[in-house]
């Protein structure tokens, strides 16, 4: 064995090593794969969509409402991945809660779920080049907003954490210019007092079932981060501002500039724009320099949320078939390391959107995967508290009790968005049961499952949780 | 597992050493890496590219060099400028070696971390990816 000093000599994380053109993402890389990560441009619509069912009042409540449950998320986050920084993320956290199949759940199921995202964001986009161009025939672009995404990222020219820091800073600078032009010259007393109070009834479950709206378009934004932790260079200062600084950018992009919206046109006419933003600037002022910088600004949005979609969740899809859980084509990688089947298949599942246009539907059915979502991150929390046995136990202060309230909080608005709409709920369940069942029912009965399942749940035995 | 080991594996010793290491590094490489030709194909942009093999549990880096995605040889030790960083326990490596599991799970189950440019560490996963099967 080694002496005392040879082992204080050695550095069991490896940070000693320089590596060439290694360019590890600082915090702020990882706060901007968040925010490129969560940057629909569907998202203006959604929060229209959530002020045109209950008013700006009880949207600013909601958001209010969603913000709490965020920050206890990532005030669990941080403590799950201080004990277990891998980039299973979700499904490791569950592994070692002793929930490894509904962590796995939520952990590939983000694959759909982020495709169900990619159709309300193919749903605008159409509306809107539709209208910009009527003479081009309106089936027609869905493939020319998806295909050339594919193409690149088929071509190995994927959104990087870095060439994402530029986006995501191009897209700040460009809503934020378009909401200051827009408090100025659109915005007035007189829609804000129209657009104020509820136009649905409001009862005690209003502020439970409009913070599961909300917390629909603010689920993801702590998650991808977590995926790359093994590319963080700083995992303190990544871990406690990058994380949290993700959420808080992209309220910083979305919120002055939907107040403005919201208050700069009647909620019925802002209800029935494809991507209100751009089509308010067009309403208003036309066809001009404004006008182009909301729109570019917009494709920048659509271009990032694709690219990271068919970049990350196809490295999900093969990661699962290499579980043994998928054929193993699905696993396949290309010549320049990118998984080319499970790109194609997100590919076409994205564009069922062109095609299933229920949007309502959609939105509830996303809405019960966001408010479920936090309420197993708590879960997974209390299962990794309770283990004894962990090298680093989970020792965070209030832990408990914050795991134990978004329990409960998202429970009951869980709830809510359940009896808002009882098929979407049934249908995200029913979900969910069948991918658990497959995943600990059959997946461990096959061959490569059983063989996989057998080593990952091996038990670490050093204390260096390798 | 077992249609894969048409060869004679190196005795497992009582306890690990650095030589033995080295050995069941140089068959791994020479076994399974080279003749797969995709994880090959996956790095063959990479030209006498150094990836340190770090064992915490050993105390001890391995050089292994790859040149257009072949593996030319494993040392002891460091060589300058490396490329890629793979940091896993001798333990970990042994398993691999002899088969009781795969070096794309020890990847997924979080006992094998690799670090490098991310665009080079992509390929590297890949690579690793078709160690599977």
């Amino acid at each position: 064995m080694p002496s005392e000093s040879s082992l204080d000599d050695f550095d069991n994380s490896g940070d000693d090593i320089q590596l060439v053109n290694e360019k590890a993402l600082n915090w702020f890389d990882v706060s901007c794969i968040g925010t490129g990560e969560m940057l629909f441009t569907a998202g203006f619509a959604w929060i229209v969509y959530i002020a045109s069912l209950y008013g700006i009042k009880w949207t600013i409540v909601g958001f209010c409402g969603g913000a709490v449950v965020i920050h206890c998320a990532w005030w669990l986050y941080r403590e799950m991945i201080t004990a277990v920084p891998e980039p299973g993320s979700i499904q490791s956290y569950a592994r070692e809660a002793g929930m490894f199949s509904i962590g796995t759940s939520y952990f590939v199921g983000y694959a759909p779920v982020y495709g169900a995202f990619m159709w309300l964001e193919l749903q605008v986009a159409q509306g809107l080049f539709h209208s910009l161009f009527p003479m081009v025939a309106n089936w027609l672009w869905p493939y020319i907003i998806i295909l050339p995404v594919v193409a690149l990222n088929l071509m190995g020219n994927q959104v990087t954490g870095k060439v994402q820091t530029i986006l995501v800073v191009l897209t700040l600078l460009g809503d934020g210019f378009a909401a200051i032009f827009c408090w100025i010259y659109f915005a007035n007393h007189h829609y804000f007092a129209m657009n104020w109070g509820s136009p649905s009834p409001v009862n005690w479950m209003t502020p439970f079932t409009v913070t599961g709206f909300w917390i629909g378009i603010m689920a993801g934004i702590l998650e991808v981060q977590q995926i790359l932790v093994d590319e963080w260079s700083d995992f303190p200062k990544s871990r406690d501002i990058g994380l949290l600084s993700a959420a808080w950018q992209l309220w910083g992009r979305q919120i002055p500039l939907i107040a403005a919206v919201l208050c700069a046109l009647p909620l019925a006419t802002l209800s029935v724009m494809a991507v209100p933003t751009v089509e308010l600037v067009r309403a208003r002022v036309g066809v001009g320099p404004l006008f182009d910088l909301v729109l570019v600004s917009m494709l920048i949005a659509t271009y990032t949320t694709f690219s990271v979609f068919f970049m990350a969740e196809g490295r999900v899809l093969a990661l699962y078939s290499q579980q043994g859980a998928l054929p193993r084509v699905v696993g396949q990688y290309s010549s320049k390391a990118v998984p080319w089947v499970a790109i194609l298949l997100l590919a076409a599942f994205a564009l069922i959107g062109a095609y299933f246009t229920n949007t309502a539907f959609v939105i509830s059915m996303l809405s019960n995967w966001s408010a479920s979502l936090y309420f197993v991150i708590a879960l997974l929390f209390l299962g990794m508290r309770r283990r004894k046995t962990l090298d680093r136990p989970l020792k965070v202060k209030f832990g408990v009790p914050v795991a134990v309230f978004v329990l409960i909080f998202t429970a009951v608005i869980a709830y809510s968005i359940f009896v808002s709409d009882w098929q979407a709920g049934v249908a995200w369940y029913a979900a969910v049961a069948a991918f658990v069942i497959y995943d600990a029912v059959i997946v461990p009965r096959t061959k490569r499952g059983g063989h996989y399942r057998a080593q990952v749940l091996r038990q670490r035995t050093s204390a260096v949780r390798l | 597992m077992a249609q894969t080991a048409a060869y004679e594996y190196l005795p497992k010793p009582q306890a690990l050493s650095a030589e033995y290491m080295r050995e069941v590094l140089d068959q791994y490489y020479l076994r399974k890496w080279n003749p797969n030709k995709e994880t090959v194909i996956s790095v063959r942009s990479w030209k006498d590219w150094p990836m340190i093999v770090r064992m915490p549990d050993l105390q001890k880096d391995f050089t292994v060099m790859i040149h257009e995605g072949v593996v030319t040889g494993v040392t002891e030790g460091q060589a300058p400028q490396p490329r890629i960083l793979t940091i896993m326990l001798g333990e970990t490596m042994q398993r691999i070696y002899y088969d009781e599991t795969t070096s794309a799970i020890e990847l997924i189950a979080g006992r094998i971390k690799v670090r490098g440019n991310e665009t080079e560490r992509r390929r590297m996963l890949a690579a690793i990816s078709y160690l599977t099967w």
